[in-house]
């Protein structure tokens, strides 16, 4: 007996790590801002979807696994496990140099951590993962308004704050 | 001039955020994944209770010798009385929140003298000082010279606690560390190990900072009720995550002669300290069990809680017998997957026999818990009738 074609095009949850290991790992370092802490987060995702994995595969199993790794982080900040300590307003930033690499992309690093985490949440799926705001509230757990409400007031912080206007600019050359 | 919208800049800010500095993919993260995994299925099962850990703890491991063999030449200057191994602060940890560690042991954080503040040490030799567990917790060891004795201390503390804060603290109020110590080995037949078991704020997930001499390639780790492994040593250094430790634990060392056939070190039992279930005695293993005419498909034993034993039969729905004998305090507890079958084996080191009833299918194979008491030694086989 043949099985169905469908099946042979699922992946095993080895294969998927090892094709998406990398880019759920750069989701999970935009949500928790440490590398370390990412890499603690997907591990933690991937072992709370690997018992499910024979029923989850036959969906988008990417699209669970980012569930999982969003609700994961979620419960983690509600714990206060990031061990990040909230300041009112951000410190300085003297002589960051607006031109190098590394100065900006730290900035933007500080202006996405000041968002908060639903913002932050919302901001990386939607900008990062080019997810739809309907898709961006099914991983949520709220409604597309909100996903709309929480796009904007993330942005307009995020306009607010110098760190992207590096990238905003235009390109070299132009006076 | 093309425009550049919002969003078109924030994708590239992201896009460039995350993808400068993003480190290799660990090579191990599918066990690590599947070890959480099992651990998780573990504390489902609901087979012990789980101690929510607040705070952080650390100690000394066993430091019985292995061989006993000359050190390697240091990298850096240390005195005659120290352990001639390197230092491995890795600059994650300011030395002004080590220099806390220090204080806090003098206070009289440690476990071997009063709550009589230790004067100033003539000399401090550092061998360790970082974060570990992500981030979350900070290690500190380090050898002090009081003129009279030497200690050698480990420290451990929350990241959240020590980090980011600025007062280093005072002997009247010591930052919250917690603190071992214990008589600094003799340089000239060093120890084999010497470690800190850091307790986590996520119950499953606790770690190990080992030091040996360096060229020790790798390290192979066992303890009952957790998963074991083999992790490589960096210049005498290892970090590895090691779960719930619920019993004891064996160490064995691989150095550069076993690393070319003839086998690692034979392991050794230590201790952890500030983890009582790991510093009980090793008993005698249990008698050998009967099968009579049941046919063998796994069996295992030791002390204390048992690892989660996967025996596949993923779709079988066959009946199985379990067969257990024990001896110590009180009764091994078997749990088979989430629980739909359980039993209690008394420990009076008699055979007993059980049926399980017919197994439900488990895609990932089945795992059968078995729980009992740091005192307790069992065996047990699954069986099919």
């Amino acid at each position: 007996m043949v099985e169905p074609e469908a099946r042979l095009d699922r992946p095993s949850f080895e294969g998927f790590v090892a094709n998406r290991g990398a880019a759920l790992q750069r989701t999970a370092f935009l949500l928790t801002g440490d590398w370390g802490h990412a890499e603690d987060l997907l591990q933690t995702a991937l072992a709370r979807v690997y018992p499910r994995w024979e029923r989850i595969v036959r969906d988008d199993p990417e699209a669970y696994v980012r569930k999982a790794l969003v609700n994961t982080w979620s419960s983690w900040w509600r714990r206060k496990w990031r061990g990040e300590l909230p300041t009112a307003e951000l410190h300085d930033r003297p002589g960051i140099d607006p031109y190098t690499d590394a100065d900006r992309r730290g900035a933007v690093a500080t202006a996405l951590g000041g968002l908060p985490p639903k913002q932050r949440a919302v901001i990386v799926l939607r900008f990062h993962e080019d997810l739809t705001e309907a898709q961006v509230a099914d991983v949520l757990g709220i409604s597309v308004g909100t996903v709309k409400s929480q796009t904007a007031k993330a942005l307009s912080k995020l306009r607010a704050d110098a760190a992207l206007s590096g990238y905003g600019a235009p390109a070299a050359g132009g006076e | 001039m093309t425009p550049v919208t919002d969003e078109g800049a924030l994708r590239t800010a992201l896009t460039d955020l995350a993808a400068a500095d993003q480190p290799d993919q660990p090579r191990d993260r599918l066990n690590a994944v599947r070890r959480r995994h099992l651990r998780r299925r573990a504390f489902q099962a609901g087979a012990t209770a789980v101690v929510a850990a607040a705070a952080v703890v650390a100690g000394l491991l066993g430091t019985s010798a292995v061989g006993g063999r000359a050190t390697e030449p240091l990298h850096r200057s240390a005195p005659g009385w120290a352990l001639q191994w390197p230092d491995h602060r890795d600059g994650s940890v300011p030395q002004r929140v080590l220099d806390g560690a220090v204080t806090a042991w003098r206070a009289g954080g440690g476990d071997s003298h009063g709550v009589t503040p230790l004067p100033k040490p003539l000399a401090v030799v550092w061998y360790a000082g970082q974060t570990v567990a992500s981030g979350r917790a900070v290690v500190a060891v380090f050898e002090a010279d009081l003129g009279t004795s030497r200690r050698l201390v480990t420290a451990t503390a929350l990241a959240s606690d020590v980090l980011n804060r600025h007062r280093p603290g005072t002997l009247s109020a010591p930052r919250p560390w917690t603190v071992h110590d214990a008589p600094a080995p003799d340089p000239q037949a060093p120890p084999a190990l010497v470690g800190a078991y850091v307790r986590d704020q996520q119950p499953f997930d606790n770690w190990a900072l080992v030091l040996t001499r360096p060229g020790n390639p790798q390290l192979t780790w066992s303890a009952s009720g957790a998963a074991g492994g083999t992790v490589p040593m960096h210049d005498g250094l290892a970090v590895f995550e090691v779960g719930q430790v619920r019993g004891p634990v064996s160490v064995a060392l691989q150095d550069q002669r076993s690393a070319h056939g003839t086998g690692p070190a034979a392991p050794v039992r230590v201790g952890l300290r500030g983890n009582a279930l790991s510093q009980a005695p090793q008993l005698a293993p249990v008698a050998d069990l009967v099968l009579g005419g049941n046919r063998l498909v796994a069996g295992m034993g030791g002390q204390g809680r048992g690892a989660a034993a996967d025996f596949g039969l993923r779709r079988s729905r066959a009946r199985l017998v379990l067969i257990g004998r024990c001896y110590g305090p009180g009764e091994v507890h078997l749990v088979l997957d989430d629980g739909p079958f359980r039993a209690n084996l008394p420990c009076d080191d008699r055979q007993h026999t059980v049926s399980t009833g017919r197994l439900r299918p488990q895609p990932r194979g089945h795992l059968l818990f078995v729980d009992a008491g740091p005192l307790t030694a069992w065996s047990v086989t699954v069986a099919r009738p």
